[in-house]
């Protein structure tokens, strides 16, 4: 009641200092109020995991920490992690540079429809390549068992997850790649072969110099997806040990807060190593070369057989990909995969009839967290660009900080964080839209800061001039400017809450339940036909968003650059 | 429509530097703009005359000092809630709306009728020479038409001061003349009080009743566009306002306004600098501008020199002449017995009403001042 009573108090002095010494007093309650919203919602507890990772009763000490680093099975996930992380990286690298290169300098046919191959994989729902792979390749795979005849496969563990994660994640190489290789004047090419360099040593001495800072990024992005992933390495680690994972077991398995605090934390170093890498180090090096004028003409450096051979590794690719979705659907179908291939639609029944509540749950939630999110995140790009105001560098920082945290981290500082009062929210669904909003924030906020940079703020000052205050500007003036940056942080949010796990699995109860958990507990269950009914509904939602976004803003190009990130 | 005054009382600005440093944009500036006047506050880049026209709109707070709108004190006034309105260098029009949208939007956020607010739109187009494009997008009218597209929004909410910066820099040089004349016209016509911010000395002479010439954050001089040019009171003054040559005199003696000067043996009898207060302490200079001195047969001028180029400009030619004290232009009519060729020697006599004795800052050489000015 005290404590009440002085908030209420300090809230009150702060309005009627507000409104007696500022110019624009709705300027100044809204940076109050996202500071409050991201001390609150992000600082506050990742500080209380931090700090759960090296208090003990009040007191500090390094016991948890000695504990997780002199434990075998925990250096075994650190280092789990980091193997996959290379494996996956430097395979998704290579993969996408294949489908990079031969899109930006050679002439193929049916570009368009390999650019989607690359691209496509970023958008599926959790969990559906992993079940495919174990459809088609596990100990009753289709192709393993029923066509091959073995007996003694197992996909489970290191192999089947580097081969899932590259699935998923090369489309992020890809993207990076193919925007660094555009930037590269062929003229370069063109003059080394006018130098009489032969193909191969244009190739080496030229277009692979050129790229490497591209791909130096490339690889990093890929390396922090693979090991802050976590719904792959639930199904499909089997045995082996990563850390998101074992994290989680020693959350919700043993009830050992503290260490899954510290292993998620330790998690978080190799990705903070990266991400510094990548933003002091390969942005410096980066040999962007502006011409102003992109020639727009393709030199083929490479030779009609090479072509071919370029051409046959992306068509295995992109057929395997096609595969693994089509099993996914074909897996509604089946009775029991593996044993009896009758077609059915019981699947379908049961999955729809067990799913319906977690389905409407995961729309709800998804469909209340968006608009906050996407609103939120242009408000914060228009005071970050177009305001000056102490403190702006941190809020900066803050709203940035969960864009490089594993969602595992931030599901588990939620827990840490809102169990008591006053902010005791665990249970609600209050917490599940909060994480949504808190994670997708960044992108959009990123999104809304590049497209604000581009629009001439005496646009602002004019309407400003004419009688509008702060509000209406941003109502009538810049948010009709910035549409499409709001309407892909828009379905960016939408998706990639409809498809959450890492964090999400931490915050679900039985009153607010999300599809992709279902999806979890199905094949775990080895219900692998329920399973890929919910699959394949998350992907049809999905898909739906991205066709109406792509009708609402024209192009779909400034929706994929964003959709890069994880 | 109302017309109010403007005033800035002691006005401070200071921005923070890249290292963090303070940078004074705006030192200690006052001055009063009377109803229905037009100013123009001219002076170069970073002089601190747009920071000076934003606070007056109310998009930079000053540092320290006060700004008051007909007597009413707007200093911590935000811009929605002060009546100016502003025509931006780049227009600042709205991508997203028709030109008639554009135009009405002041009027939307006061809370006009729609039919009122058609009404006033089109005739405001109509003074702006646009009736009929209240369904075009921005983008489709070329860079004159936006910028009265501008115009006519921010005179449609009948603003009681009309803040200018520098609206035609976008412009060439043909419409920018044309643009110029208009708002000139529109001024008159409406009575409105104009502030008018901009590098380009045509400008500002053709368009003010009074120029406030600014440099380094401080007022230099305050005129009307005849008394700048005409009077300038420094050097700066004097060559931001066109060509000058100067010449290092003797001063014989003070006679009230003038001053009796010898140059090469001559007596002449000059005007002293507005402002200025003889002091034989300080060092001076002689000011003359191109259209006030000639061109004389050897001997018959004061200044002995030779042509070195001559620039026909077809109303005038503009004959660059070596002297003692540097290279200096004369512009003068075509001759009747034809142009005197290069290299031809003359000797120039200069208009004693026209020329002005300047002070000369210390460490400042005099000599130096002709051959920048080249």
């Amino acid at each position: 009641m005290k404590g009440f009573a002085i908030t209420f108090i300090v809230l009150l002095s702060c309005i009627l200092f507000v409104n007696a010494f500022s110019k624009d007093p709705i300027l100044v309650y809204t940076i109050l109020i996202i500071f409050l919203i991201v001390g609150i919602f992000i600082a506050f507890p990742l500080y209380q995991a931090f700090r759960l990772t090296v208090m003990k009763d009040g007191v500090f000490t390094l016991e948890v920490w000695r504990h997780v680093l002199s434990n075998r099975n925990y250096l075994q996930a650190l280092w789990g992690s980091i193997l996959l992380g290379v494996l996956t990286a430097t395979v998704s690298t290579a993969i996408g540079f294949l489908f990079a290169f031969t899109l930006t300098r050679t002439n193929v046919r049916g570009k368009g429809f390999y650019a989607t191959m690359a691209t496509l994989p970023v958008i599926s729902p959790p969990f559906s390549l992993t079940l495919s792979l174990i459809l088609l390749f596990g100990s009753y795979g289709l192709i393993t068992r029923r066509i091959l005849g073995l007996t003694n496969v197992d996909i489970y563990g290191l192999d089947g997850l580097v081969i899932v994660q590259t699935m998923g994640m090369f489309p992020i190489a890809f993207m990076v790649l193919s925007g660094v290789l555009e930037a590269i004047d062929s003229t370069f090419e063109e003059a080394a072969m006018n130098l009489k360099a032969t193909r191969w040593k244009v190739f080496s001495t030229v277009t692979l110099p050129l790229s490497f800072p591209g791909i130096a990024s490339a690889w990093l992005l890929v390396f922090t997806n693979s090991i802050a992933d976590f719904a792959n390495p639930l199904i499909l680690a089997g045995k082996y040990k990563v850390l998101s994972v074992e994290a989680y077991l020693e959350v919700t398995g043993m009830n050992h807060l503290d260490i899954g605090a510290t292993l998620s934390v330790l998690l978080l170093i190799p990705t903070f190593l990266a991400f510094g890498l990548q933003r002091y180090w390969i942005s410096k090096k980066s040999y962007t070369t502006v011409t102003g004028k992109p020639t727009g003409r393709i030199l083929e450096v490479v030779s009609p057989n090479v072509k071919k051979v370029l051409v046959a590794l992306m068509v295995a690719i992109s057929g395997f990909l096609l595969s693994l979705y089509a099993t996914i659907v074909a897996g509604c179908f089946v009775k029991n995969w593996g044993i009896d291939y009758t077609f059915t639609f019981d699947n379908v029944v049961e999955a729809l009839q067990r799913g319906k509540d977690a389905i409407g749950d995961t729309t709800l939630l998804a469909a209340i967290a968006t608009p906050i999110a996407g609103l939120l995140a242009m408000i914060v790009a228009m005071i970050i660009v177009r305001k000056r105001f102490p403190g702006k560098g941190l809020m900066q920082a803050m709203v940035i900080t969960p864009y490089a945290v594993p969602g595992t981290l931030v599901g588990i500082s939620f827990i840490i964080a809102f169990n008591k009062p006053p902010l005791l929210l665990v249970g609600t669904a209050a917490i599940i839209i909060i994480n949504y909003v808190v994670r997708e924030l960044p992108v959009g906020v990123e999104s809304g800061i590049a497209s604000l940079k581009q629009i001439d703020p005496s646009i602002e000052e004019a309407a400003q001039s004419l009688g509008a205050d702060t509000a209406t500007v941003f109502r009538t003036i810049v948010l009709p400017l910035i549409r499409p940056a709001f309407i892909s942080s828009l379905s960016y949010t939408f998706v990639r809450s409809m498809t959450a796990v890492s964090a999400v699995i931490f915050l679900i109860s039985a009153k607010w339940y999300h599809m992709t958990i279902l999806i979890y507990n199905f094949s775990e269950n080895l219900r692998f036909g329920l399973a890929s009914v919910l699959a394949t509904t998350l992907m049809v939602i999905v898909l739906t968003v991205f066709w109406v976004l792509r009708f609402l803003v024209g192009k779909s190009s400034s929706l994929q650059k964003n959709i890069i990130v994880r | 429509m109302p017309a109010s005054s403007v005033s800035l009382t002691n006005v401070y600005k200071a921005f923070k530097g890249f290292k963090g440093e303070e940078i004074l944009a705006v030192d200690d500036v006052s001055f009063r703009i009377e109803p229905g006047a037009f100013v123009t506050l001219l002076g170069p880049s970073g002089c601190g005359k747009t920071t000076s026209l934003r606070m007056i709109a109310g998009f930079e707070n000053p540092t320290k000092g006060k700004i008051k709108i007909d007597e009413e004190d707007v200093t911590f006034i935000p811009p929605w809630k002060r009546d100016t309105a502003m025509v931006f260098q780049s227009y600042g029009l709205f991508p997203h709306m028709n030109v008639g949208d554009n135009v009405g939007y002041g009027l939307k956020m006061r809370k006009v009728t729609t039919s009122e607010r058609h009404k006033k739109v089109s005739a405001i187009l109509d003074l702006v020479g646009l009736s009929g494009f209240e369904e075009r997008p921005p983008s489709s009218l070329s860079g004159g038409q936006q910028q009265r597209v501008a115009l006519a929004r921010a005179l449609v909410v009948e603003p009681s001061v009309l803040l200018f910066d520098e609206p035609l820099s976008n412009l060439d040089v043909l419409l920018r003349e044309q643009m110029r004349v208009e708002i000139r016209r529109i001024q008159q016509k409406t009575g409105i009080t104009a502030i008018y911010v901009t590098h380009d000395r045509t400008e500002a002479m053709t368009l003010s009743d009074t120029v406030i010439v600014m440099n380094k954050g401080k007022i230099v001089q305050t005129g009307t566009p005849f008394d700048i040019y005409e009077e300038p009171n420094s050097i700066f003054v004097a060559d931001f306002m066109g060509k000058m040559a100067y010449f290092p005199v003797k001063i014989l003696a003070w006679e009230g306004k003038d001053a009796i000067v010898e140059l090469y043996d001559k007596k002449l009898s000059v005007r002293v600098a507005k402002n200025v207060t003889p002091n034989d302490s300080q060092r001076y200079i002689l000011a003359c501008r191109p259209e006030s001195m000639k061109m004389q047969e050897n001997g018959k001028g004061v200044v002995p020199g030779v042509i070195t180029t001559n620039v026909y400009l077809g109303n005038a030619i503009e004959s660059y002449i070596k002297t003692e004290f540097g290279e200096v232009m004369v512009k003068s009519e075509l001759p009747k017995e034809g142009l005197r060729p290069e290299g031809s020697p003359v000797s120039l006599s200069i208009r004693e009403d026209k020329a002005v004795l300047l002070p000369l800052d210390p460490g400042i050489d005099g000599l130096s001042l002709n051959k920048a000015n080249i």
